[in-house]
This record gives structure tokens, C-alpha cells and sequence, in this order.
């Protein structure tokens, strides 16, 4: 397990290098000067002089070699300086620090909605003896899974705020508007809900189901009912848990592309997320601000796919002893000596439980 | 003394078909019952009903009356048959690997079933039933289920359901696959308890020798009836019905099928010239093959025995050039095997068909049977007829290749297999225990299609078995297997005399050919 920890946090590393890097560039390698562009803000938009822009220049240290100023800025954004927004003078870091929660509080309940949803609509297809139910189920699913995230966004907009009108259409950002409980929860549920159905639930509950199902007919399910444990133990433990190997495997990557709905989904809801500040500072070119963000989601969804990885490694211990990636059970070793102590590799190369990424592929 | 199961009058459906019919069966504690019958026969299905563990998917009905201590499972609600189940019956199930969960440990299976029941402390009661089927609790408990070998796992699984001492054992196909030294350990252990411990034992299989040698009483079943019943001594001895008699011929049938009248001359069609290969497994190194030579001649029959981890697989991985020595040279048509190039080699391997044990699992879910053997046929397969004639070459109707493997019984499968390793011509066919699962009359049918061939088109054939029984009825001539090495090479007909430790071993646990038939 240790090994296996190991590996996985190192390459989750090597990835947050090789981004932050890809960010460095995108700040450095963008047209015009940041000197200007500060100089610019300070004046209130009048074009600063030539002089002012090199003595600034030569102030920010933007006349270092590449390597160096990197290096600077890598060593800053570790200590969370991220240095200024073109556009509105601030320290980048504050605007993280007001938008982030905002994210952090739509991605979370949208990925609450998408687990406890995607386990219960998945177990319900799997273990219903009704086809028609299961079969309603599945087509749902289905058009879920095909329906662009806007599109689901668009359509909840128009069923719940615009015809039956009970929950607001967005506009959360009200400038001296306290924030309560009582205002936030109805703004929170149409772009959570946009979100989770939008982006993977439909993905989600299909995995649950294939696993669960598939393991509806396993003999060690058969054996657990044949010792007479109670319905319960022989779900949560003997189908839940095996079965949800494919999803777990799936979530950590998942959500990488919740963060990706959150850009739109907040957008569309006018939700004051990181999301829509990025197409924001996109849109004005404001480069500090881009790079910032960008990196900042980069290291969440490095984290999440890590997570991800660690519960797999949980539910499913086989991909620990093999270390690689999951979906490769150890193989069965054919040479194993008869008898005599617990051989560490002599596996079931055909176990009931296939672990893994390979079960992304839902058809 | 009342019986500890009493099945009368059972009736077995499933929608729009009969499975057992009118079935009536006694085991009394202490005595081991057999039930004994091809795949199909309704068996499974009757072992089964006894803990109502039928899949509410397949919608089957079962009416008649099973009684267990007087008791009639078939009456009894949710809340009391779950204290039936474990407690007063045990079930050990055919792959004891995959009858445990591999998510969580051995001990965990022991804990659950214990609490299930309020029965005491899970790791005494558990590591006292390990004890009885001759594992150390310590040895065991943390593991996972894929950790252990075959044996273990099937000592595991047979510890799990006596863990409550129950008063009947159900024991369903529980060696099946195992090698006979293993099948023998797990049988005699089952039978001791029966009778240290006054437990009844229902065994099902499809093998009358291994029923013969460890049950007390055998009901053999054709087409969910019992067509004969009594003590097993006097059934196999003296079968009266005529299935049964078909039966003990096949169980009997260790005597050489056809072979071709005159092996024609050459040199070796595949040779491994002390091969060497080690397998590396977390903190463990394997020889499982240590200086393997090893020929097959056009036209020849080779059976390769030995128990499980002898390195059978391992040396088969190597003759079809799929798996590359550590030293050694693997020689096919007179060329070094790995001393070719990729393309080379690859064209090198359509000169060996392949086939495996678990055919279903070597074939793509979502192919058809006719695409399985087109696939293999690669560019050679211009028009269906071409499968069609492979089909009906291995026996099966050509309208077979709209199907898929999944719906065809065990035997068909295995022909399928056999079709697709015969679409690229190979001069040698490699099987890997290809009849280990089937009954004893779909593996006659394959072993006679075997020999067929290899009569009609010279076809040179390797065969892997752990069954001394099927090496005398397939092969000219034997090499055994130990611990990596060669035992022993001798003529199939000179076994019964065999020397070698490794041999009569394997010798003595093969039922049919010890105290079993005679």
C-alpha cells in the first residue's frame, strides 16, 4: 500500500510541475506588458509612458532570465501570491479567496447529489425485478448522459424558474445583499442539480448499475445468502461494495470534468465561482488571474484523481498488489508451489469483480 | 434415527421447462449422499432449492416438500430460513475462489457468518473450523481471497460453511477443479467429519468415480429424475439403468482412443531445450519451469500431468511463444523461437492452435460464435462457409454460428474453441486442460473429436491435465510434471506401473484408477 501511495502522489507531482509551467507560459508568453497593463489600472486607463512601463519593468524583475523569474513565480504561488490582476489592480490570491468557497460550496453539493443519486437510482435499476422499472431507469439515464450540460442547465432554468416558477433563475450576487441561509439554499439548487445532471450523473448511475448487476448472479453473493446473513449485509457489503469499484474509479475523474461544468454552470447562473471569474479574466485578457485559477483547479482535480485512486485501492485491495494502474488484476500465476503458506500472487485471473478504469467504457 | 435432509416429491421449474421432476432423496447424519449427473441434469438445481438460493431473476418455482430436521424449508419465512441457512445447513460452492468476496478478508467472511447468527466468538469458532479443514487460522485470516491457491481457498470455503457446525453440508461440485492429489485432501476431509461429527453430507457431481470412492449412497440423475439409487459400491458395480451404466463406462474409459496406425517419421514439430522460467510475484520467486526438455513429433499425442503448480501452464505459455523463457531455447519447425523477429515469430505461432480451460472466458463476450472463428480465420475467411465448415468439423451445426458462447453448453463451447484453433491450419494443438470443467460424457465427446482429428489430418497435440484417467485416453505418451522439472516420461500404457513418487501419487488420488471402478 505504501508503494502504491507513493507512485501515485509522485505522478500526481510530476503533473502539478508540468502544469504549473504550462500556466508560467500562458502568463508570460501573453501578448502585451504586465507593467503597462499595472500602470494602466493605477492611471484610471490612461496609456502610461514608455519610461514609467521600463522602470516598472525592471521593478517587477520581468527582465530576469525565464528560469529565474519561473522560479519566482512558482516560490510566490506556493506561499499564495500570485501576484496582481491586470484588470482590477487587486491581489489575485484575494480573488481566489472570495470566489473559491463559491465553487468549492457548488462542486461539493453537486457531487453529494451525484454519489447518493447515482448509488440509489443505480442500485434501484440493478435490483429491481421489474424490467419496465428498469428499462425507464436506463432510457432516463440515457438522455441524461446525452443531454450537453447546458442544455440540462437550459432546461431546468425554463421548468423551475421560468414556467413553474418556484426557484430563482440566478442573480445570487446581489452587492449589499446579505447572504442568509434562506437566500442562498434557493439560488444553490437549480445550478447544483444543472451540474450533477448535467455533467456525469447519467454516467454515474450507469456504473453503479453494471457493477452492481453484474454481480447479482456472483457466487460469493450466493454463498453470502447461503450463510444467512441479513439482506442488508449481503447488499451494502457483498454487491454494493465490489460493485462500486468501476464508479470510484470513474469519480476521481470525474471531477475534473465537474470542474469543467462548473465554468458553464456558473456562467449560466451567474454564480460568483471561480468559474466564471476564469471565462471573466479570459474574456478581459486579465493573464494573472488565468493562470492563477487555471493552476489552482489543475492541483484540485490532480488531488480528486488522487483521491479517486485511493478509494479504488480501498474497495478493491487487488489493485494494490499490482500497483498499476487499475483494471490489471495480478495475473494468475500458474507456477505457484502446491500448498504450504499463502502464496502472495496465486490470484483468480478471472475474479467476479474486474476492477477498474476498463469499466469506463459503459458499452 | 430421522434423516437430517428429507427431499420428497421435488419439482423444479423454470418458465416454460421442467428441470426436476418428482425427485425424492434422504440423507441421514453421518452418511454422505451423492448426486450424481451430467451437466444439465438438474443437480445444481436441487442443491440449490434446499436454501431457496435461486436467483428471483430466473423466476424458478419449486414445489414438493424439503425437509430439513423435520423442518420444510419451503414453508419457512424470510426471517427463519436465514436461520436455517449456515446454521443448520452449510453450502460450499464449485469455484471456492469466487464463491468469497475479494473485496475483504477471509477472517471478515468468518465474523459476518458468526454474528449473522449470535453464535459465539467469530475467531475461535473460525479458527477451530480452519483446524477441522486443516488450515492455520493464522495463516489465513488477513488474506484476501485471491491470495490463496486453489486448495486453500477450497478449505476456506468448505471451513466457512461448517463454521456453525451445521447438521447437513452441501457440497457443490467442490473439487471440480482441483488436481486429485487437492481433490482427494478436501474429499477425505469431508468425510471424516461426516462421520467424527454426525454431519450429512449431500455431494453433488458429475464424476460416479469420485462419488464412488467418497459416498456412502449415490441417486444418479438424467433429465431432473433419479433413474438409480442405492449404495454406491453396488450402483457402480452392478448399474442396472442403462444411463448409469453409460455413466461408469465413460467414468471407466482410460484405455487409448484410436490413434493413427503409423506416426509418421520426423523431427521434433516444437522443442523446449532446458527451459528456465521464474515467476516473480511480490516478495516470492517461483522456478516454475527449471530445465524443461521437451518434444512433440508430427502426429503425436503428448499428455503433460501434474497437480496444480507443477508449471503445466507455465510450459504451455512457452510452447505456443506467448510467454519467453528466462534461459533456454524454444524451438518450433527447427528455428529459435525468440531469436526471430516479432512478425516472424507471429506467423510462427498460427503453427499451434490453442485451448484453454475456461473457454468462455477466452472468447470476446460480445462475439458471436461465427465472428470467434472468422476472427481467427483472419484474411482466409472470404465467404461464412468457411466457418461453417470449421463448425461442422468440431462437431457442431453451422447454424450455431449466429449464437453467442455464452448461451451453449460447456462442451459446445470447448468445440468452439476448438474450431477457432484449427482456422489457421496449425501442425500442433495446444490444449490446457480443455475438458477440467465438463461431465464425463462431454468430455468422451471432445477427447473422441480429438482423436478424430488427429486420425484425419495428422494433427500433433499436446494435452495438459491434472486427470491421469484422460492422459491414458488421449495420449501415446505421458511427462509429469513436478515442481517445475520432469518427473517422469514413460509410455501412457506403462502408468499403472509408474515409480516415481510424483506419478503414483497422482496415481492413488485418481479415483477410478485406484479404489474406485475396478
Amino acid at each position: 500500500m505504501k508503494r502504491f501511495l507513493v507512485r501515485r502522489a509522485a505522478t500526481a507531482l510530476a503533473v502539478v510541475v508540468a502544469l504549473s509551467a504550462l500556466c508560467f507560459a500562458l502568463l508570460d508568453l501573453a501578448p502585451g506588458s504586465p507593467a503597462a497593463s499595472v500602470l494602466e489600472a493605477r492611471s484610471g486607463g490612461r496609456p502610461p509612458s514608455a519610461a514609467d512601463v521600463a522602470r516598472l519593468e525592471r521593478e517587477m524583475g520581468l527582465d530576469d532570465p525565464l528560469p529565474v523569474r519561473y522560479g519566482r513565480w512558482v516560490a510566490d504561488a506556493v506561499r499564495g501570491d500570485f501576484g496582481v490582476s491586470y484588470g482590477s489592480g487587486r491581489p489575485v490570491s484575494e480573488i481566489i479567496a472570495e470566489t473559491a468557497p463559491w465553487t468549492a460550496l457548488l462542486t461539493a453539493v453537486a457531487m453529494v447529489f451525484s454519489v447518493a443519486g447515482a448509488i440509489a437510482v443505480g442500485l434501484a435499476a440493478a435490483l429491481t425485478r421489474r424490467a419496465w422499472a428498469r428499462r425507464a431507469i436506463e432510457t432516463a439515464l440515457f438522455a441524461l448522459g446525452g443531454m450537453p450540460g447546458f442544455v440540462t442547465a437550459l432546461l431546468l432554468l425554463w421548468i423551475f424558474a421560468a414556467w413553474l416558477q418556484v426557484l430563482p433563475s440566478g442573480g445570487l450576487n446581489r452587492p449589499g445583499e446579505p447572504i442568509t441561509a434562506g437566500v442562498l439554499i434557493p439560488h444553490l439548487i437549480l445550478p447544483a442539480l444543472a451540474l450533477s445532471f448535467g455533467h456525469h450523473f447519467g454516467t454515474y448511475a450507469r456504473l453503479v448499475q453494471t457493477g452492481v448487476g453484474r454481480l447479482r448472479g456472483a457466487p460469493h453473493v450466493a454463498n453470502a445468502r447461503a450463510r444467512g446473513l441479513a439482506r442488508r449485509t449481503v447488499t451494502a457489503r457483498h454487491l454494493l461494495r465490489p460493485g462500486l469499484v468501476p464508479f470510484a474509479a470513474r469519480l476521481g475523474v470525474g471531477v475534473g470534468g465537474l470542474i469543467a461544468g462548473a465554468y458553464a454552470t456558473e456562467m449560466i447562473f451567474s454564480w460568483p465561482g471561480v468559474g466564471r471569474q476564469t471565462i471573466l479574466a479570459a474574456q478581459k485578457e486579465d493573464y494573472p488571474v488565468l493562470a492563477a485559477l487555471v493552476l489552482v483547479a489543475g492541483v484540485v482535480v490532480v488531488a480528486a484523481n488522487l483521491l479517486g485512486d485511493l478509494a479504488v485501492a480501498w474497495l478493491d485491495p487487488r489493485v494494490r498488489l499490482s500497483g498499476a494502474a487499475p483494471g490489471s488484476p495480478p495475473g494468475g500465476t500458474p507456477g505457484s508451489p502446491p500448498g504450504g503458506g499463502v502464496p502472495e500472487t496465486a490470484a483468480t485471473p478471472s475474479g467476479p469483480v474486474s476492477s477498474g478504469k476498463a469499466a469506463d467504457a459503459l458499452h | 434415527m430421522s434423516d437430517a435432509l428429507k427431499i420428497e416429491d421435488l419439482t423444479v421449474a423454470v418458465p416454460g421447462r421442467t428441470v426436476v421432476d418428482g425427485l425424492s432423496l434422504a440423507v441421514a447424519p453421518g452418511r454422505v449422499v451423492a448426486l450424481v449427473g451430467p451437466s444439465g441434469s438438474g443437480k445444481s438445481l436441487t442443491a440449490r432449492s434446499v436454501l431457496r438460493l435461486h436467483d428471483p431473476e430466473h423466476r424458478v418455482t419449486v414445489t414438493g416438500r424439503i425437509l430439513i430436521g423435520g423442518t420444510d424449508v419451503l414453508a419457512l419465512g424470510r426471517r427463519a430460513l436465514r436461520e436455517v441457512r449456515g446454521r443448520r445447513v452449510g453450502y460450499a460452492f464449485q469455484d471456492a475462489a469466487a464463491s468469497l468476496n475479494p473485496t475483504v478478508t477471509v477472517g471478515r467472511h468468518f465474523t459476518e457468518t458468526v454474528r449473522a447468527h449470535d453464535a459465539g466468538d467469530p475467531r475461535e469458532l473460525g479458527a477451530a473450523a480452519l483446524q477441522r479443514c486443516g488450515l492455520e487460522a493464522g495463516q489465513v485470516w488477513d488474506a484476501r481471497p485471491y491470495e490463496l491457491s486453489g486448495g486453500q481457498a477450497q478449505r476456506v470455503a468448505l471451513a466457512l460453511a461448517t463454521v456453525l457446525e451445521p447438521d447437513l453440508l452441501i457440497a457443490d461440485e467442490v473439487t471440480t477443479a482441483l488436481d486429485p492429489v487437492t481433490q482427494a485432501e478436501v474429499l477425505d476431509t469431508v468425510r471424516a467429519q461426516a462421520a467424527e461429527r454426525g454431519r450429512a453430507v449431500l455431494l453433488i457431481t458429475h464424476d460416479l468415480a469420485v462419488a464412488g470412492r467418497w459416498a456412502d449412497e449415490v441417486a444418479v440423475l438424467s433429465g431432473g429424475r433419479i433413474v438409480e439409487q442405492g449404495p454406491s459400491a453396488e450402483v457402480l458395480a452392478a448399474p442396472r439403468a442403462a444411463f448409469t451404466r453409460e455413466l461408469v463406462a465413460a467414468a471407466r474409459l482410460d484405455t487409448a482412443l484410436e490413434a493413427p496406425a503409423e506416426v509418421p517419421d520426423g523431427g521434433p514439430l516444437l522443442e523446449t531445450r532446458d527451459v528456465r522460467r521464474v515467476l516473480r510475484g511480490k516478495g516470492r520467486v517461483t522456478r516454475a519451469l527449471d530445465g524443461v526438455d521437451f518434444a512433440v513429433r508430427p502426429g503425436e499425442s503428448v499428455a503433460v500431468v501434474g497437480r496444480s503448480g507443477s508449471g503445466k501452464s507455465t510450459l504451455v505459455g512457452v510452447l505456443a511463444a506467448l510467454d519467453r523463457p528466462d534461459a533456454g531455447q524454444v524451438v518450433a519447425a527447427g528455428r529459435d523461437v525468440w531469436g526471430l523477429r516479432d512478425r516472424e515469430r507471429r506467423e510462427l505461432r498460427r503453427g499451434s492452435g490453442l485451448v484453454f480451460q475456461d473457454a468462455l472466458a477466452s472468447f470476446d463476450p460480445r462475439y458471436t460464435v461465427g465472428k470467434v472463428v472468422a476472427e481467427a480465420l483472419g484474411r482466409r475467411a472470404s465467404k461464412g462457409t468457411d466457418v461453417g465448415e470449421l463448425l461442422e468439423r468440431v462437431g457442431l451445426d453451422p447454424a450455431m454460428a449466429d449464437r453467442r458462447p455464452a448461451s451453449l453448453s460447456g462442451g459446445e463451447r470447448q468445440r468452439v474453441a476448438l474450431a477457432r484453433a484449427l482456422a489457421a491450419g496449425p501442425r500442433v494443438l495446444i490444449a490446457d486442460e480443455p475438458t477440467t470443467g465438463l461431465d464425463v460424457l462431454a468430455q468422451e465427446r471432445v477427447l473422441a473429436l480429438l482423436a478424430e482429428l488427429r486420425r484425419d489430418t495428422g494433427l500433433a497435440i499436446v494435452f495438459v491435465t491434472h486427470d491421469l484417467r484422460v492422459a491414458r485416453r488421449i495420449a501415446d505418451r505421458a511427462v509429469v510434471l513436478a515442481a517445475g522439472r520432469i518427473a517422469e516420461e514413460l509410455p501412457v500404457t506403462a502408468l499403472a506401473g509408474a515409480r516415481h513418487p510424483e506419478t503414483r501419487a497422482l496415481l492413488a488420488a485418481t479415483p477410478a484408477m485406484a479404489t474406485g471402478v475396478q
